[in-house]
């Protein structure tokens, strides 16, 4: 079985660091919405914890299969910038795809129904429609790495761009900072997407994302404890 | 136009009217100041009695909601989670 590594090898293991960060984090948030949905029965606070959830089970499929890349290593090639993983374990194959095509749906699906929640007016049909498209642009982005990135910073640009309206409507801290961590969400995709120039763009993208998520963490607990 | 307010705008609008009233209130004046019906506040203040969080009283033979001390906690905890909501524009 072999498999495409994005990342250099000097930062195998601390994007898995880095994505245990984003599962806690993102577990936290689910958890809180979820509190917030039991006291309004509000089905947007309900679809937001969902949300949010999601975001935490797909980084755990990602967690999962860079453990399965980074510790069943038995020889690597360079294809140009890339690496080409050689694995002996013929099984574990599986891991990788599932576990990558899981990753990868849960996440699109994730900021999608963020975007629904928050933009607010649809119909059904609509989201059956981009359903049925996110789950296609999914199961081809197993052959386009780039098709799923381009998918996400898609709905990601208009996720920001309703955030910063938020913001702009009434200029408070919270809301700036809840528009900020997207846009570093956004850029760590950008990045993702970049990475056909250089593997180190991976790491930018980890950074972007440590960002993000570390700015979601800081008015968590701006907004919760104050 | 000003959307629907859902379950928590409600309970955060009889709350805060009870504590602007300096922590008690007439049920009427209460109705007037969280812009309810009877039935809604009827059915809303049972819950919330029942939570701990106000107590019906009779101060002077006359009626009073008062809120208690979990219900100031309450109401702030209602504060951060709307403050929270906001910065996602929900």
């Amino acid at each position: 079985m072999f498999r495409l590594i994005f990342s250099p090898r000097w930062f195998y293991g601390i994007d898995i660091l880095f994505e245990i960060f984003f599962v806690f984090i993102t577990l936290l948030i689910s958890f809180y919405g979820y509190r917030i949905y039991k006291l309004s029965k509000n089905k947007e606070h309900k679809y937001f914890s969902i949300s949010f959830l999601l975001i935490a089970i797909s980084f755990a499929f990602k967690i999962l299969t860079n453990f399965d890349i980074y510790f069943n290593v038995f020889r690597t090639m360079k294809i140009g910038l890339h690496t080409l993983v050689l694995s002996y374990l013929y099984n574990s194959g599986i891991i990788y795809v599932t576990g990558l095509f899981i990753y990868k749906l849960l996440t699109t699906l994730a900021f999608f129904v963020l975007l629904l929640i928050t933009t607010k007016k649809h119909s059904k049909n609509d989201v059956y429609l981009i359903v049925y498209l996110i789950f296609i642009s999914t199961v081809f982005s197993s052959f386009t790495y780039y098709i799923f990135h381009i998918t996400l910073v898609i709905i990601l640009f208009f996720l920001c761009s309703y955030l910063y309206n938020n913001y702009k409507k009434r200029k408070e801290r919270s809301k700036f900072l809840v528009f900020f961590s997207f846009l570093m969400i956004f850029l760590g995709q950008f990045a993702f997407m970049m990475i056909f120039l250089a593997t180190e763009f991976y790491v930018v993208g980890e950074i972007f994302l440590l960002a993000g998520y570390s700015i979601l963490l800081y008015n968590y607990l701006l907004v919760s404890r104050k | 136009m000003k959307s629907r307010r859902d379950r928590i705008d409600v309970i955060y609008d009889i709350l805060s009217a009870i504590e602007k009233e300096g922590g008690q209130i007439k049920p009427t004046r209460l109705m007037y100041k969280s812009n309810l019906s009877h039935k809604l506040l009827k059915s809303h203040m049972q819950d919330l009695i029942e939570r701990g969080v106000i107590e019906e009283t009779t101060i002077k033979k006359k009626n009073y909601i008062v809120i208690t001390e979990s219900g100031k906690k309450f109401i702030s905890e209602l504060r951060k989670m709307k403050r929270f909501l906001e910065s996602f524009g929900l």
